[in-house]
């Protein structure tokens, strides 16, 4: 079954070139010249420019970074942290054990066990 | 821009006002509107100039028409969802030069877009497939089969809604 007639050619309305040139014009008129587009540039990087001096001059001086940096308190090393061993998968440094009896240090004596994950103290 | 970029610009539309015109139009089926259409085509081409390079030239053109129309099919068809008759709708029944019936109009609308696109540019562009498959960014193999789908799909609307025995 034909289909052609769906594909049937048709004529434009009449006119169409001319109001298209019409049109072209007002466009090219809206359109900013080269000159004016490189006189935009120009105005931006010059403002790009003037802002950055200021900053630049605006920079605190060293003396008073120093000042600032020794009020901080001390910066903690997070990556050697105990806490990350297990994390990262480090082998953990056991911690000295300290036992304190009637507010007095007491000695304690490491005993033997069979299970690597559990250890027993005998305080003396 | 020189009046000679113009004049090769208007020369340009000249050529392809007609072929643009008639795909432009089996999308939102209102003369004025696809002349409309295909002139801001060719605006935004011009836009773009810089750009463009000769081998690709027809290729964005069509492809630019085709996303255009659809977006103005797409806006009336919303005005038609909140309430609003779009004017084109009003003046396509009754001021379009061109006799389409509504069942004719209807299988063609029916069609999935990216066959209907096909289609389009086949049957009126007189474009090649490989130069349709550069304007769609598909395979030059999908622009066969989405034709042959496209065609049987129209055929059998047509046959079913009695437009083609009955009309031709």
């Amino acid at each position: 079954m034909s289909t052609d007639a769906l594909f049937k050619e048709l004529e434009p309305p009449p006119g169409g070139a001319e109001r298209f040139a019409r049109r072209l014009d007002e466009v090219a008129a809206e359109q900013p010249s080269s000159r004016a587009r490189v006189l935009a540039l120009a105005a931006a990087t010059a403002g790009v420019a003037i802002v950055t001096a200021i900053l630049l001059l605006r920079q605190p001086d060293t003396a008073s970074q120093i000042e600032i940096a020794a009020t901080e308190p001390p910066a903690v090393d997070v990556y050697n942290a105990p806490e990350l061993d297990r994390l990262l998968g480090r082998s953990a440094i056991p911690a000295e054990l300290m036992v304190t009896v009637n507010m007095q240090a007491a000695n304690v004596t490491e005993i033997e066990t069979t299970n690597q994950k559990v250890r027993i103290y005998q305080i003396n | 821009m020189t009046s000679l970029d113009k004049a090769q610009w208007i020369d340009v539309y000249r050529r392809l006002e007609k072929p643009l015109y008639n795909v432009v139009y089996r999308v939102i089926w209102d003369a004025t509107e696809s002349q409309d259409v295909v002139q801001e085509t060719f605006l935004r081409c011009w836009r773009r100039k810089d750009d463009i390079r000769a081998d690709g030239f027809k290729a964005l053109l069509f492809r630019t028409a085709l996303n255009l129309a659809s977006n103005r099919r797409r806006r009336a068809r919303l005005w038609r969802v909140v309430g609003v008759e779009a004017l084109d709708e009003v003046a396509d029944e009754s001021a379009s030069p061109h006799a389409f019936s509504k069942p004719m109009r209807e299988a063609l609308d029916r069609l999935p877009a990216e066959w209907r696109d096909v289609l389009l540019l086949t049957e009126l562009a007189g474009m090649t497939y490989p130069e349709i498959a550069a304007a769609l960014n598909i395979a030059e193999g999908t622009v066969g089969s989405r034709r042959t789908r496209a065609l049987a799909q129209l055929r059998e609307r047509l046959d079913v809604q009695g437009v083609v025995s009955h009309e031709y």
